[in-house]
């Protein structure tokens, strides 16, 4: 029998304020792109990070590849390579010297990781600036290093918080052709993203997690077929599941239409 | 396991190796970057240093060299003992800011712990990182055993064996920085560790102020017994060696006494210095042995032992918006948006308020220290009030100099925001020059009023300290602000780097200059207040064309002098923040 390269049984997280994170219990196989979706504060992070031995689960098993990742950590991170959602990155390294960095760390073979990086960076069209100072890059060049980092010890299994952050469309292709490829090759991906068509263009199975439960998994077509909704896109389906019903008549703008000019009351200094 | 992802098992050294490279790297780029940009300018500044730091360490070791030269060798280690446990204090807070911002603070540490990196390594290398805070006490303590070295029979094993103890004192005080912090984040968030450690870091502060005044109390009253100090120092050494000598018998039978026996001890038995040895090494393996067991329980679960990252941040509550609602008010509306941001940032970030840790040492210091209300023996009279608590009048300088002289380079990526903003350099440095001077003025002149209480002021005395406070707070405030305009750095997250050396010259500078106007203001005051002491009168000083040059002349200069850097400070602030607010920086 195939060990899952996720297992998650009763995994719960505590805080004094309330329970983040309530007896979440799933398997992704190996090979499988899982997209874990919810709304701001269900509990996503939290969830990663108890799967990447960040966060301490107050009760229940995560292992990764068979490791239980709280009884052995060290082994558990060597499974695993995690970009947070705001990925740290040393400011006065270059982006080649970071990946590097990351790569010794993992002890990766000199050879292979001049190579990998290399590659990665060619992949990532970043070879141009990989030689300049993270502190000068834009959001996008980090986001890339962070990537880069992420897959130069080719960890079986990858755990990214929205991993095209501030990409632009073509490098944001590159990434998800990427991580197909990886998926496609025996590597598991588990992300999370608030961006709904990439998750439905890219995922094998879904994940739906609110207020700290989840509250469907399954594929896209088996969660139309639950939600009675043949043909639905996956926001429809998502919105279905979480509940949401337009709340609102706008009427935040005046009767006098939007960018209506404010009656402002001149400063003392400037009156 | 996924087929062809072999890999080698992370080992220690290998990994140790790994992130000691890229931390020296990354130090080593700091210094390169800064070079390449203005190799002139860092070469200066880089001599500047270089002659300011020798003439410190000169200054030390001759004083050093003259304690020891004043004791016979049995009491030396009373010296040593006695230095070391001056230098606590200031090591204690310097260590423990150092562990805050190292560990509980540093954002490569969740990055770090993400990696298959095993925990003794992330401990050791975030020890250097703290240890290294504590350079600057053993810099002093380094040039204070060279002065004891040139006066011993075998220097040069003086000097190895007294820097060998150095740097186990050195390891002694980051453990301790490292426990400490590490004992209040296991209870308290993030978010009010600071305020714990910096009541618990004052505390300590106060205590070791209240046994030196009273040393120096009973240093004046009592003779010492059983010692003998040499006749020919001069009279204040004599003094500061009397009370040196009587703080060390109080610390005899402490760890510091342990260490002074050995760098004291070179020209004695070998079985001392062993012995002795033995004892402040174990003190050293035990302590760091706490500080790893503390590190590695917190950490073994990833973040989730530290309370920050186990529970969500606390709502902040908002008395300082509540209090000041009204006072701001009168403000123009955007210099009051202004302000009231400056604080409610300046209260809630952790990472700032590590650097007014210094300044609140030494106002508590001074404040112990001059409210001793000594009998005023001077003519006329009230001269001796002002003597006493003279240097009050300066301690807005040290305050502002760990508070003011950070506020624009702190603002980090948050200057991205303020270019954005329809705000122009004018009104952002008034902004943040009203917004230090409530504070520094604030708790100065609280210590102020205690000081001239406890020293018997009259109101109208009281009345002049207050109005000192005003006229000093609202100098130096302004002038460390403008030198913080001067050079920020917005790259750090350290706030002690926040601002550039030639901004930190820079303040230095004009708060001499302004010191001294506010020397010649001062005295003018007093003088109008109490009358001429005898000292002056008896040099009968000539008048300067029909003026007397003690009595308006002298607070016109003084206002000059003191107007003159501020305006011109100001100018130069202004410019630069237009400067930096036009995005060209």
């Amino acid at each position: 029998m195939t060990v899952p390269a996720i297992h998650v049984n009763g995994l719960t997280k505590r805080y004094p304020s309330g329970t983040g994170v309530h007896d979440l219990s799933f398997s992704v196989p190996p090979g499988e792109l899982f997209v874990f979706l919810g709304p701001n504060g269900a509990g996503k992070s939290s969830t990663i990070k108890m799967l990447t031995g960040l966060l301490a689960p107050s009760d229940g098993v995560a292992e990764v590849n068979g490791v239980d990742v709280v009884r052995d950590r060290t082994s558990a991170k060597r499974q695993i390579g995690y970009m947070a959602e705001q990925p740290f990155l040393y400011e006065k390294l270059t982006g080649r010297e970071f990946v590097t960095f990351v790569a010794d760390v993992y002890r990766v073979p000199r050879r292979t990781r001049i190579e990998r990086s290399d590659r990665l960076l060619q992949i990532l069209e970043m070879s141009d600036r990989a030689d300049h100072l993270i502190e000068t890059y834009s959001l996008g060049m980090r986001q890339k290093i962070a990537i880069a980092s992420v897959l130069v010890h080719q960890p079986p299994v990858l755990f990214l918080d929205e991993p095209t952050n501030g990409l632009d469309p073509r490098s944001a292709r590159t990434v998800k052709d990427l991580l197909r490829d990886i998926c496609a090759r025996g590597g598991t991906v588990f992300m999370t993203t608030h961006i709904l068509e990439i998750a439905e263009q890219m995922c094998d199975r879904v994940g739906i997690l609110d207020q700290g439960r989840l509250v469907a998994i399954g594929t896209i077509g088996e969660l139309r077929d639950r939600q009675g909704l043949p043909d639905a896109s996956l926001e429809t389906i998502f919105l279905d599941v979480i509940g949401y019903s337009r709340p609102i008549d706008f009427d935040l703008f005046s009767a006098n239409g939007y960018g209506e000019p404010i009656d402002i009351e001149p400063d003392a200094a400037t009156a | 396991m996924t087929p062809g992802l072999t890999r080698r098992p992370v080992s220690f050294p290998p990994v140790l190796g790994t992130v000691v490279r890229t931390r020296v790297r990354i130090g080593l780029r700091r210094i390169g970057a800064a070079r390449a940009r203005h190799p002139i300018r860092t070469t200066i500044q880089g001599l500047t240093l270089v002659v300011a730091g020798l003439m410190v360490a000169a200054s030390i070791a001759l004083l050093s060299r003259s304690l020891f030269t004043a004791v016979p060798a049995a009491d030396q280690h009373l010296i040593v003992a006695a230095a070391l446990a001056a230098l606590l204090s200031a090591g204690f807070i310097a260590s423990s800011s150092a562990a805050l911002q190292s560990i509980y603070l540093a954002s490569d540490l969740p990055f770090l712990l993400t990696l298959p990196i095993p925990l003794i390594v992330t401990f050791s290398s975030k020890f250097v990182e703290t240890l290294a805070g504590t350079l600057p006490i053993g810099f002093i303590g380094f040039w204070f055993i060279t002065g004891y070295a040139t006066t011993s029979a075998r220097p040069l094993l003086t000097l190895a064996i007294g820097s060998t103890v150095l740097v186990a004192y050195l390891v002694v005080l980051t453990a301790l920085g490292i426990v400490m912090v590490a004992g209040i984040a296991r209870v308290v968030p993030a978010k009010r560790a600071w305020t714990v450690l910096g009541i618990l870091s004052l505390s300590i502060v106060a205590l070791l102020g209240v046994w030196w005044a009273t040393i120096e109390r009973a240093g004046t009253s009592t003779p010492i017994a059983n010692v003998e100090i040499d006749e020919t120092v001069q009279f204040g050494t004599a003094s500061l060696v009397a009370n040196l000598l009587l703080a060390g018998a109080q610390v005899e039978q402490t760890p510091l006494a342990w260490a002074g026996r050995v760098i004291a001890g070179t020209d004695g038995p070998a079985a001392v210095i062993w012995w002795n040895g033995s004892l402040f090494a174990a003190l050293a393996i035990v302590s760091t042995g706490v500080a790893w067991w503390l590190f590695a329980i917190t950490f073994s679960t990833g973040t989730s032992g530290f309370r920050a990252a186990s529970a969500p941040a606390p709502r902040p509550s908002r008395p300082i918006a509540r209090w000041t609602g009204v006072a701001l008010s009168y403000l123009p509306g955007h210099l009051a948006t202004l302000v009231l941001k400056e604080w409610i940032t300046m209260f809630r970030d952790s990472r700032r308020l590590t650097g007014a840790l210094w300044p609140l040492g030494s106002i508590l210091v001074y404040t112990i220290n001059l409210s001793r209300g000594a009998p005023d023996m001077t003519d006329p009279a009230g001269w001796g009030f002002w003597q006493s608590i003279g240097p009050v009048i300066l301690l807005p300088w040290a305050a502002s100099l760990g508070t003011a002289a950070y506020v624009v380079g702190s603002e980090h990526r948050g200057i991205h925001l303020l270019r954005a903003l329809p705000i122009d350099g004018q009104l952002l440095l008034g902004a943040k020059v009203i917004a230090g001077i409530v504070p520094v003025f604030t708790l100065t002149t609280v210590a102020a009023i205690l000081v001239a209480v406890s020293n018997d002021a009259t109101p109208v005395q009281l009345g002049i300290v207050v109005l000192c406070m005003v006229w000093s707070s609202v100098g130096f405030v302004t002038l460390d602000t403008c030198a913080s305009a001067l050079a920020p750095n917005f790259l750090t997250d350290q706030v002690q780097r926040s601002l550039r050396l030639k901004g930190r010259i820079y303040s230095l500078f004009a708060g001499a200059v302004f010191a001294v106007g506010t020397a010649l203001v001062v005295t003018w005051v007093i003088i109008a207040l109490e009358g001429q002491p005898a000292a002056i009168r008896d040099l009968e000083i000539p008048s300067l064309a029909g003026f007397d040059p003690l009595g308006w002349p002298l607070a016109l200069a003084g206002v000059a002098i003191g107007g003159g850097i501020i305006v011109t400070s100001w100018k130069i602030g202004v410019r630069r923040l237009d400067w930096v607010l036009s995005g060209e920086s």
